[in-house]
């Protein structure tokens, strides 16, 4: 989870009540914010872009601005923050004022719902026919009378790109354009534009040569001219790094002024004319996507925000082209209705003041006759379902004051019969004076297959998705691991002897994954004067213990690998003298023998070397 | 008659009552060593038949100077000068005969011993002197036995001839000759049991190192007597073979389920997007299921989902022909069975759980896609869709994965355990109930709860517990299933879950700081791990 500073301070002031630190930091702990501490941080305003990049290890920082990568950075002063894992549910607690309107409630500083007066604006927005399949929807507000200090400007900014993460997965369904609002000429016109329909100078400007792509935008040098939305997706950073929401579409979304002033080519970048300065007084906020519930709930956050920073909000009209009107944002407060009991009966406790819990928790609450009547704010885009809100009331109650109980019903435990299965491989094999190993999963053909001498197969177990080369496909057999492990313990004292009883994977259409898992024993021991014979014993020792009948079968000496031929044997199960086992036919069930020497080289083990491995789940 | 070991026969045969023998008087009767003596004596000692005494002396070796003076003392030289030159000679004369210019030497000891006498510069023999040419002194004599000895005690000395008082009384002044240094010397004399044992007639017996099966056939282990260990002697280690430590955290966590009245639940760890994510509500678009984050499978790339039939053949082929078939690699076309559908419906608006749902259109072959398990979730959750009915109590331990490099404290693989609980009564604070029951099982002193957010339940907390002296620790992450993840199910009472690593705990336990060692083992790590902790 991304980690956001934020400023001591200011969340002190906005909460408007002197409280220790450890006391800031419980409340917020309390209210399920996961705090990772405090530190101290020093400010550098970018003198290129006016971005503040906030330093926490001043050794380790390369003094370039994180925003655009311009070096003119002025340092302006240190501050102390609380280092705070960012909650994706709540979205709303991402800033210091909506942290601070949360823990006023939960201090019970001001309970209840908040009540946020907002003015239209007169302003509208026009959506013109062709966005239907592309990104339809749009809301938008004006907000006035906001100071664009280093800490507005950085806090609207991290506003921006933290709602990009937790409400507009990456911009995918919601994108948050921020403009100047003396910038441009209301009303606005939100229409599909061809790739090359209209050309604006982007933010920052467009770069200049092969490296300033991909990075930080204008890393490199970057000139003031126009391009168009398809040179844009090409070589602007920020249109080579959401080029993917828009490729597959022959015409993109743009937001333009009465003049036909690009504003934004949303979900891309914003247009370098509109740009919020620290002279920026009153300012356009639109988000747009696909799906309009998720654009609603990100412009009521952003506005419930700045509003809480003194800021006044006002609503535009957006129009769209069947005659819809809306105005937005819409900061009503959602109605529901829970059932008092139903919350007593999740948590498991009596909550007789609930009304004034769920007010703490900045609700509009009223009891009737066992029911409440719930107002919930307009930023909490999170509720759900009633649980969500005897959630809020379990967190006002206090998890701590919750006398822990056990359920009262009687059941029965019982086991996985692979697993005591495996219990008694293990209790064998440690007896026999081995030690248990665990292996990875995960491997690569190199080394599951061909450091032992056998050709990768064409099917197998796969990632689409790796994350290195070393782990590219899921075990199919135990030997691998366990020479892996030989060869890193060579230094140690020699007879050395191991197993392990861990799940391997084979491809099975008859399973519903495709996949069958198979729990695998395999054991090996190394050491001076080891042989078939002590691998063949150890099996014998284990097919006793389990009360089953084995047959072994020499190999093809051109079908041996990793062994050497002559030396070693397939085993089978013989169903006559595994009674206790309900085996229908005689069948494989696993190999054992002397690995041979090229192997062993391979590897890099220098002690001969005798293994076994069998497939307990084929007794189940 | 007593049998005794060999030594201790030998030991008692030389000493005499009332009289102690040097160690080395002893070593020289028995003809054996030093080392046989003494470990017999120890013995013989411990049962009180013989005192080991200790005596501490002086002992006396030369310096480099006192093996030159044993070629003749300065003044033993200057005496054979005199006598040469008629008995007397003038002191200035003195250097030219005996041809070196310091002469202070000889004639501070020649007038010392009282072989001269000075008189108005000359120096003259005295009769003493006269007897001292063909005499040597006590001192010379001591010096030559040292030669001949290397080292030697007062007592040694005298025992050979040697009056060392006097010898040391002469050599004062002339320490640069003599090292000393103490010695201690040890005698051995019989005590009164001793004494008694001894007359009552001792023979040797014959000592054995082994007991061996001949000796037990043949009954002759009655006539040998068994050497002795010392007990507490080093030996070299062996090690019991032994579970992983792993492997042990997760038994005793299973245990803890056991005990609890838990049944234990197995699901595919390769699996459907549906089961790791869908049936969890979590949203199709969520970051967790994106490719960044959760490993896919390429092959084989889809599974059925429940209530999809079986497309391929009954299986009366051989078992190893049905494994080898190709894999499936698209997606299964045929109608949505209900249980998905619910499911569907309830990401999409809600369904009937009560819930908005994410609003959005939820896309069937997503869920079809297989991915390594994110978590044992999956696990319960296909438990409580198999069996939603109360009361049941369900857990799973096994593999997982997930999308990251592997570094000191990362894997891409690890152990999960997830455990739930379907009950009338299931509450948070059964939940608090019950984790607490658990991880104090587990050893914590104590157990403490948090408000968290996890996708799937509401509410949720995380869980920390106190655990001897490594302290606070964060077990799990717990909660009450959302409606939304056990209605489509067909489960109408409240659902526990919670879920947590196991790798981490053996690490802390095993004091490891790097995760890798645990899948890669140091053997000597896996032999000295101990059992007990």
């Amino acid at each position: 989870m991304p980690v956001v500073s934020i400023a001591t301070a200011t969340l002190k002031r906005l909460i408007g009540k002197s409280l220790g630190k450890d006391e800031l930091v419980a409340a917020l702990e309390q209210l399920g914010n996961d705090v990772e501490g405090t530190a101290s941080v020093t400010a550098f305003r970018c003198n290129k872009c006016g971005h503040v990049t906030e330093v926490l290890e001043r050794a380790d920082f390369n003094n370039t601005c994180e925003w655009c990568g311009s070096k003119a950075l002025v340092e302006t002063g240190t501050s102390e923050v609380i280092r705070i894992s960012l909650l994706p549910v709540r979205p709303d607690m991402f800033d210091a004022a909506g942290l601070a309107r949360a823990l006023r409630g939960y201090l019970g500083i001001e309970t209840g719902l908040p009540v946020y007066r907002i003015e239209p604006s007169g302003f509208k927005v026009t959506v013109q026919p062709g966005l239907e399949s592309i990104r339809p929807y749009i809301v938008a507000c004006v907000v006035r009378g906001l100071v664009m200090d280093d800490e507005t400007v950085k806090t609207v900014m991290k506003m921006q790109e933290n709602l990009h993460w937790a409400l507009g997965r990456n911009r995918r369904r919601a994108s948050i354009g921020v403009y100047d609002l003396d910038t441009v000429e209301p009303d606005f016109e939100y229409s599909a534009i061809a790739p090359d329909g209209v050309s604006f100078v982007p933010l920052f400007g467009m770069p200049i040569g092969e490296g300033a792509r991909g990075q930080g935008l204008g890393t490199g040098d970057s000139e003031m001219r126009a391009a168009t939305p398809r040179e844009i997706l090409e070589n602007h950073p920020k249109g080579v790094g959401y080029k993917h929401l828009l490729e597959k579409l022959d015409r993109y979304p743009l937001l333009s002024d009465s003049n036909g002033k690009v504003l934004s080519m949303p979900p891309i970048i914003n247009s370098e004319d509109t740009r919020v300065t620290q002279k920026t007084r009153n300012l356009f906020v639109d988000v747009t996507g696909p799906d309009k519930n998720a654009i609603e709930k990100t412009i009521a956050v952003i506005a419930c925000g700045l509003a809480d920073l003194g800021a006044r909000v006002e609503t535009v009209q957006v129009v769209y082209p069947d005659g819809t009107k809306e105005v937005t944002p819409n900061l009503k407060p959602r109605l529901r209705t829970i059932d008092q009991q139903a919350a007593e009966r999740l948590i498991g406790v009596e909550v007789p003041d609930m009304t004034k819990l769920l007010e703490r928790m900045r609700y509009g609450a009223k009891s009737e006759a066992g029911a409440i009547m719930l107002q919930i704010p307009s930023y909490r885009a999170d509720i759900m379902h009633d649980y969500d809100v005897f959630e809020d009331v379990a967190i006002a109650y206090g998890y701590h004051r919750i006398t822990p109980r056990l359920v009262p019903s009687m059941t029965v435990g019982s086991h996985q019969p692979i697993e005591e299965l495996s219990t008694i491989a293990r209790r064998v094999m440690t007896g026999l004076g081995f030690l248990e190993i665990m292996t990875p999963a995960l491997t690569n053909g190199a080394e599951h297959y061909e450091k032992l001498g056998l050709p990768v197969p064409a099917h197998h177990v796969r990632l689409a998705n790796p994350i290195s080369v070393e782990q590219t496909l899921a075990r199919e057999q135990l030997v691998t691991g366990l020479l892996s492990t030989l060869r890193v313990n060579t230094t140690r004292e020699m007879p050395q002897q191991i197993f392990e009883a861990g799940d391997c994977f084979e491809l099975s259409e008859e399973m519903e994954t495709g996949v069958h898992t198979r729990r695998k024993l395999a054991a090996a021991i190394a050491g001076p004067r080891v042989g078939y014979t002590d691998a063949k014993q150890m099996l014998d020792a284990l097919s006793r213990e389990l009360g089953l009948g084995l047959r072994f079968v020499g190999m093809d000496k051109d079908k041996s690998a990793p062994f050497i031929g002559g030396r070693c044997a397939v085993v089978f199960t013989s169903p006559a003298q595994s009674a206790i086992y309900n085996l229908q036919s005689e069948m494989p069930w696993g190999v054992l023998g002397e690995v041979h020497p090229e192997v062993l080289g391979r590897f890099g083990i220098l002690q001969p070397t005798a293994l076994y491995e069998v497939d307990l789940s084929a007794l189940l | 008659m007593v049998r005794l070991p060999e030594i201790e026969y030998r030991i008692l045969a030389a000493l005499e009552a009332g009289k102690a023998l040097a160690v080395a008087e002893v070593v020289k009767q028995t003809g054996t060593d030093q080392s046989l003596v003494m470990a017999g004596a120890t013995l013989l000692a411990q049962r009180g038949l013989v005192i080991i005494s200790e005596e501490s002396q002086e002992e006396f070796s030369l310096t480099d100077d006192g093996r030159a003076a044993a070629a003749g003392f300065p003044e033993r030289k200057a005496l054979a000068v005199l006598k040469a030159a008629g008995g007397a000679a003038n002191l200035s004369e003195l250097p030219r005969l005996l041809g070196k210019d310091d002469v202070r030497a000889e004639i501070k000891w020649l007038t010392r011993k009282g072989w001269c006498t000075r008189d108005a510069g000359v120096l003259a023999l005295s009769d003493k002197g006269e007897a001292a040419l063909s005499e040597k002194g006590a001192d010379e004599l001591l010096v030559e036995k040292l030669v001949e000895r290397g080292q030697a005690t007062e007592t040694e000395l005298a025992e050979a001839g040697t009056d060392a008082r006097v010898a040391l009384e002469l050599l004062k002044g002339r320490n640069e000759l003599l090292k000393r240094k103490k010695r201690v010397s040890r005698k051995l004399s019989l005590t009164d049991a001793g004494v008694a044992l001894k007359a009552g007639g001792i023979e040797p017996a014959i000592e054995v190192n082994q007991l061996t099966p001949e000796l037990l056939s043949t009954g002759r282990w009655r006539e040998v007597v068994f050497r002795k260990y010392d007990p507490g002697l080093a030996t070299s280690p062996k090690y019991p073979g032994k579970e992983h430590p792993l492997q042990r955290v997760i038994q005793e966590i299973r245990r803890a389920f056991f005990e609890m009245g838990f049944e234990e639940v197995a699901s595919p760890t390769v699996d459907t997007a549906f089961w790791v994510f869908d049936a969890l509500f979590q949203p199709q678009d969520h970051p967790a299921r994106e490719m960044q984050d959760t490993f896919y499978v390429a092959e084989p790339k889809y599974g059925r989902l429940p209530g999809e039939a079986d497309s391929s053949e009954s299986g009366d082929s051989p078992p190893e022909a049905r494994v080898k078939r190709s894999p499936v690699q698209s997606p299964f076309s045929g109608p949505v069975p209900d249980l998905v559908r619910h499911v569907a419906r309830t990401h999409e608006d809600g369904g009937d759980t009560g819930s908005t749902g994410w609003r959005y259109k939820w896309d069937v072959e997503k869920a079809r896609q297989l991915v390594l398990r994110t978590h044992t979730t999956s696990a319960s959750i296909r438990a409580l869709a198999a069996n939603p009915k109360p009361p049941r109590k369900v857990f799973c331990i096994g593999k997982t994965f997930r999308r990251e490099a592997t570094d000191q404290t990362h894997l891409a693989e690890f152990m999960q355990i997830d455990g739930i609980i379907i009950d009338e009564q299931a509450t948070l604070a059964t939940l608090f109930g019950t984790l607490e029951a658990f991880y104090k099982k587990m050893g914590a002193e104590d157990v403490r709860f948090r408000p968290s957010f996890f996708p799937y339940t509401e509410p949720s907390a995380e869980v920390f517990a106190k655990m001897g002296k490594l302290g606070w620790i964060e077990m799990c992450g717990s909660g009450v299933f959302r409606p939304e993840v056990t209605r489509p199910l067909g489960c109408k009472v409240p659902v526990l879950a919670w879920g947590g690593g196991v790798e981490r705990i053996a690490m802390l336990r095993f004091g490891l700081d790097d995760i890798r060692r645990l899948y890669m083992a140091d053997i000597d790590w896996l032999r000295q791990a101990r059992l007990s902790e």
